[in-house]
Parts: C-alpha cells; structure tokens; sequence
C-alpha cells in the first residue's frame, strides 16, 4: 500500500472546472464505469469513489478526460472507425480499455498498461491526475489503449530527445502506428475539429502533440503541427 | 508498456488532502487575470464574448498584467503545469511587447533535470518544454510584427539543447520577413543532425497518414465484444450521487 497527497492544482486551467460538471451525470457515470470496467476498490481510500463529481479528486478528473474524449467530435455519435480518429478514437478506448485503477504511482509515469493474462489492466498515476490538463488526459487514454491492442513501443529514444536517450520507450517511426503515433494524432485532430471546448485546450493539444513528435520518434516524422 | 506475467493489481492505495491543495497562485492576482483565466475555459453561447471582454480587459494595461503574470508564474507550484501553462499562454495572447521579457526568461530558464528517470509517458523535462515552446510562439508573433528583439531571442533560443525549442524557434523565425536572410545563420547553429528542422513540412491534420480501419488494431478479446457507445447528451446537466455498486 502507497500513500500520496492531493498536489497544487488549479481547475480553471487544467480544464477540470470546465469539464468535471459535465461528466457529473448520472448516465454517463454509469455508463463510463461500466464500459471501462473501474476497478471499484482502487477508487476508495481518497480517490474520489464517495465524492465523484468533485474536481479535485482522482475520479472527476478521469470521468472528465472520458467526458472530452466521447463528446469532442461535433456530431460525436457518428464514431464510425471509417471517420476521422476525432470521432473513432472514442470508440477504440472503449472498446479497448477496461479495468481503470486508480494509484499513487511513483511520479516517473503517467500509467501503465498491463497486458496479456487475468490481471490485464490500466493503472493511472497521480502526474495523470494532477499534472495533465483533460486534452492531455485524453490523449493518455487513447495512448495506453494501444497498448491494450498489443502494439509496444518499439524503438530506444533518440540521441534529440527529452526522454531518456538511448532507452527504450519510443516509436520506431509514425508508420509504425504505435501508442506514440495514436496519441500525437489524437491531440492533433483535437486541436483542428475539437468541439465543445476552448481555444486554450486546444492551444496545449497542439504544444503537447508538436513535444511528442519531436521527442517520441525514433525516426523524426517530418512534419509540425501549426 | 505491456507485461507477459501480469502481476496482480494492488487497490489499496491512499490518498490525502493537504490543508489547502488548490493553488493560490491564482487568487493573489489581479481581478483581471483571474477573469481571464477563467474565462479562458468557458464554453457557450457567450463564451467566445466573455473570453474577449477579459483578454481586453488585460490588454488595457499589458505592463502590469505582464508583471503580475510574471509574479504568479514566480509563485506557483512547479509541478503544477496547467497553471504554469495558462499563465505563459495569457502572457503570449497579450500580444503585446511587455511580455517579451517575461517570455524570454521563461524560454531561457534551464530546464530542470528529471528527479527520477521517466518509466512511461511523464517527464518533468517534457512538460517544462511544453511552457518553452508555448511561449516561443507567442515571441515568434511578436517577431512576425518586426520585433527586433523578438527575433534576437528567437535566434538564442537556436542554441538551446532541445530539439523542441529549435523547432519552435525555427518555425517563428520563418514567419518573419528576415527569414530568407537568417537562413544561413539559422542552419549554422542548428546541429547537422537537425538540419532537417528547417524542411519540416506543415501539413493539415487529414493530410497526415491516418490509421486506415483502426479495428485492426482491436486485441482479439475487443474485437469479440460489442460496446455501448456513451449516452447522448442531454439538454440540461443533471445530478449525480456515485458509481454504480460493484457488480
């Protein structure tokens, strides 16, 4: 057992007092719940279980990053795997993510996918809560469930990057259409057809898609985001 | 990260309040930063009007938001990027050339190391990058508008370590009209391994390669389940209690 402390937040510029009282309705409470699978007893002992429309706990700000994810496509019901990764990225984390656990973690990581037996899971961490605005939340989501599709990252990161240079972690290339590449594009299209949110949510998907594909590439792709 | 021998997964973790967990950064600013960065987040029908009334009303006096901008960004926990973020982003939506000084330091600031190296995803390194870049493009307008200065400081920024922050400086240093006579200079202080910074292309989002029929990429445990999409969104925002009960 870990324990672990509430740090500093501020909800107006993470997103959270924008996006927590929209994600607290019932029906989609229910419905995320049920659809990811939350691991019921990792939400207790302070993460948010008894008070889960209060922004400032761990499952508000995970209901919110889900909120964002399933209702930013302009006519998100149309999440056809033939359209664009605004309106199908919902429908793979949905069918893909499940067993949602709530930990301390140790700081170095946002989540971890744990794949391939009865204990398969996603375990999310406090910088996934605290230190990542909802756009950045989201792309995590979408980032870890490839992971659940069974694409590891490939590749040490290069000789440029700020991630650990020489280590593994990274994407080969943007061919590879790894976790990397599922999370830059997500934030991408977030940012160029985003809906129901701000300017400045959108403003920090592109600086945070523009840092990945810099920094998470083995092979630069080629291109920025503008 | 995916594991062959899945360990199993311990639920049992706590977490505390600290006396006071919401920054206060905020709220020892001005009335008019504090308008704005709430307004910043708002959506609606009046969104888009209440988001400009409080960027003018931090327009009307650019040198002192700056320097209050400046004072909070001081005062805020290191670790909390979002606030960070929104103040580095307001000071860029000034437009204004106070904020250059503001904005340089927070590009030349060193980038602190990482306490502990990163496992999967987070990295302090990345997340104080992201404040850099954010704020290189908001020097970059300042530069594009014929700022001298600007452009000086896009122009150190070239020396900086991070590949990121070249980038950025690159990409504002192409928008302006001294560009075409920087070019030279430009490649000379990027590192040959980098040169390629100055062809990056800027395509549109549906001009990248997409991920042709993601269902592929479904584990065959997904693939055999059908999903229930979220329910529609309702006209109002009714209230909830709880989750569900474990099943």
């Amino acid at each position: 057992m870990a324990n672990c402390t509430v740090p500093a937040h501020d909800n107006n510029s993470s997103g959270d007092s924008l996006y927590g009282p929209r994600a607290c309705w019932q029906a989609f409470v229910d419905w995320c719940w049920n659809t990811h699978s939350f691991n019921y007893d990792s939400w207790h002992n302070g993460f948010g279980y008894d008070d889960c429309c209060n922004s400032d706990l761990p499952l508000s700000r995970t209901f919110a990053a889900f909120w964002l994810l399933n209702y930013s496509a302009d006519d998100y019901n149309n999440d056809d795997y033939s359209n664009n990764m605004l309106h199908w990225g919902r429908h793979y984390v949905r069918d893909q993510m499940h067993d949602v656990t709530a930990r301390c973690g140790d700081g170095t990581a946002n989540a971890t996918t744990f794949t391939g037996g009865s204990n398969s899971r996603v375990e999310l961490y406090l910088p996934f809560f605290y230190q990542r605005d909802v756009v950045g939340r989201a792309a995590t989501l979408v980032h870890e469930s490839r992971h659940f599709g069974g694409k590891s990252h490939d590749a040490n990161f290069p000789s440029w990057s700020a991630f650990p240079v020489g280590k593994s972690g990274a994407d080969s290339s943007w061919d590879y259409q790894g976790a990397w590449m599922f999370d830059v594009l997500y934030l991408w299209w977030f940012y160029a057809a985003g809906a129901r949110t701000t300017t400045a949510l959108q403003q920090s998907a592109k600086q945070r898609g523009n840092f990945l594909l810099d920094n998470a590439f083995a092979s630069h792709p080629g291109f920025t985001i503008t | 990260m995916s594991a062959d021998n899945v360990p199993s997964p311990s639920t049992d973790d706590a977490l505390s309040h600290a006396e006071s967990s919401q920054s206060q950064a905020v709220s020892r600013t001005s009335a008019a930063i504090s308008n704005y960065l709430r307004a910043a987040v708002q959506v609606g029908d009046d969104a888009e009007e209440n988001y400009q009334r409080a960027l003018a009303d931090l327009r009307r006096y650019p040198e002192a938001a700056t320097v209050q901008l400046a004072a909070a960004y001081g005062s805020v926990h290191a670790h909390d990027y979002p606030l960070r973020w929104a103040l580095v982003f307001a000071a860029g939506e000034l437009k204004h050339q106070s904020a250059l000084t503001f904005l340089s330091y927070v590009v030349e600031t060193p980038i602190p190391p990482e306490p502990r190296e990163p496992s999967h995803g987070f990295s302090i390194v990345g997340e104080e990058t992201i404040l850099r870049t954010t704020a290189i493009e908001a020097i970059g307008h300042l530069a594009s508008e014929g700022s001298d200065e600007a452009v000086d400081t896009l122009l150190r920024a070239l020396k900086q370590p991070s590949i990121s922050i070249r980038r950025a400086a690159v990409q504002g240093l192409r928008e302006t009209k001294r560009f075409r006579n920087l070019r030279d200079r430009i490649r000379a202080e990027l590192p040959p391994d980098q040169h390629f910074l100055l062809t990056l292309s800027t395509p549109r989002v549906d001009r990248v390669p997409q991920v042709p029929d993601p269902r592929r990429f479904l584990s065959e445990q997904a693939r055999s389940i059908e999903t229930e999409p979220a329910p529609t969104l309702p006209g109002g925002v009714p209230k909830t209690r709880k989750p569900p009960r474990r099943k």
